[in-house]
């Protein structure tokens, strides 16, 4: 019967693996995932980290976490290219149970600035999206997935999410990482409740579960509510653990449930005990789940597919993309994004933007603004 | 899991310093020679870009 491992995500980080040491000793911690592409930073990996990594993948409890593939570029950029040359050699020397990116593009001016945000649900987006997994798959050799992104411009997005995330997978039989803080951001922005959102979802290919904490921004929607947004800055909220246990049992290919938090709220004892609390949590809600494994999906390609030599392009998406993140990482405020938004190219696009929650147009700036420079 | 103790060994070793190294940058210990020798490690951005 198919086990669930509790893990954590775990990087070249001083804070996090503080906080995780006394887990690792303890060998609660049942699996790693590692965000291989951000070592971009470093010349050579430590011998120690390596060394840590390599006893997850000997054990086959090691599972590949990119963060800066921008899969939804419209242009086919050198750097794609070399994170997949990077993920092959990878693979050669670590051997990871499955690889998984996020939803969106990064708003960023290089490969290593931005965030990810929403791009819209059309058949060219799907094509661009499936040849680039397809790439990834190709790569690694192992099960590919995509995790679902927490923010949205509409409450229309919002439903078509998981539907669309099920037609990218579906071509290389790849998986669903259901991110359930990025699920508590969209229930909580868009008054929307789990029953509503979970059934939107594809459960049956959710192989792994992600938790974090987050935060509240000072905008309010249209409620009077504040914004919650995911910046895995703070211990797991009392409702993404209820989330988390109501969700397991609707998953029969689940395997892996992560915690993540950033390694910078992770700089005091009291953070680190925080941490190792919720790891604990989780895992003891993981141990008492009524999880039925019913499901067989090894989730590896069922045919071969034929990748064509160029990688598919957009590129009149890619000057949308340019233009809103400009707007994005630049507007001085709401009405200004909003004024230069309608003399973009996204103005009755598909983008839809004349329907973005205004309070959700602020967020999204907030967000470009606050990683245009990357992770200084 | 079990991790052999020779990699939690390294590990521990590894992190201990370098969070030291990480206060005497700071300036709680001006050995300057010793801080940089050590090889200091960033925080990690993985998800959280919300």
């Amino acid at each position: 019967m198919q086990k669930i491992f509790t893990s954590v995500a775990c990087n070249l980080d001083t804070n996090i693996l503080l906080a995780a040491l006394p887990l690792f000793e303890q060998d609660k911690i049942q699996a790693l995932e590692w965000s291989f592409d951000t070592l971009f930073k470093y010349e050579e990996i430590p011998d120690w980290f390596t060394d840590l990594v390599l006893e997850f993948s000997k054990n086959n409890r090691l599972i590949g976490h990119g963060v800066y593939f921008s899969l939804f570029s419209g242009k086919w950029l050198p750097s794609q290219q070399e994170w997949l040359e990077k993920l092959k050699i990878f693979t050669l020397k670590f051997r990871f149970d499955h690889i998984t990116e996020h939803f969106g593009f990064m708003t960023g001016s290089d490969f290593h600035k931005g965030a990810p945000i929403s791009i819209p649900f059309t058949p060219v987006t799907l094509a661009l999206g499936k040849d680039r997994l397809n790439r990834i798959q190709d790569a690694c050799q192992c099960p590919v997935g995509l995790e679902n992104l927490a923010f949205s411009y509409s409450i229309e997005e919002v439903r078509k999410h998981g539907n669309f995330l099920d037609q990218l997978t579906d071509e290389i039989n790849g998986f669903i990482i259901l991110d359930l803080h990025n699920l508590y951001c969209q229930i909580h922005n868009f008054d929307i409740t789990f029953k509503d959102i979970i059934h939107l979802y594809p459960v049956e290919k959710v192989r792994e579960i992600h938790i974090s904490g987050g935060s509240w921004d000072e905008r309010l929607i249209g409620n009077g509510k504040q914004v919650r947004r995911d910046t895995h800055d703070q211990a797991v909220p009392q409702e993404v653990f209820e989330l988390l246990i109501n969700t397991i049992p609707l998953c029969p290919n689940l395997k892996y449930v992560v915690l993540e938090q950033l390694g910078t709220a992770l700089g005091s004892a009291e953070s680190r005990i925080m941490y190792q609390e919720d790891f604990l949590r989780m895992d003891a809600i993981v141990k008492g789940a009524e999880f039925n494994a019913s499901g067989h999906n090894t989730f590896m390609p069922l045919y071969k597919t034929n990748l064509q030599a160029t990688p598919l392009e957009d590129l009149n998406l890619y000057k949308q993309q340019q233009q809103l993140s400009q707007i994005l990482e630049t507007a001085v405020d709401l009405h200004q994004a909003q004024k230069l938004l309608s003399l973009s190219d996204l103005r009755n696009s598909a983008w839809n933007v004349e329907n973005w929650e205004p309070y959700m147009l602020e967020t999204a700036m907030s967000i470009a603004q606050k990683w245009k420079n990357g992770f200084d | 899991m079990k991790i052999s103790k020779t990699v939690l060994q390294a590990l521990a070793v590894a992190v201990i310093v370098t969070s030291v190294a990480a206060c005497t940058a700071d300036g709680v210990n001006p050995e300057k020679e010793k801080t940089a020798k050590t090889k200091h490690m960033d925080p990690c951005p993985a998800c959280g870009m919300g």
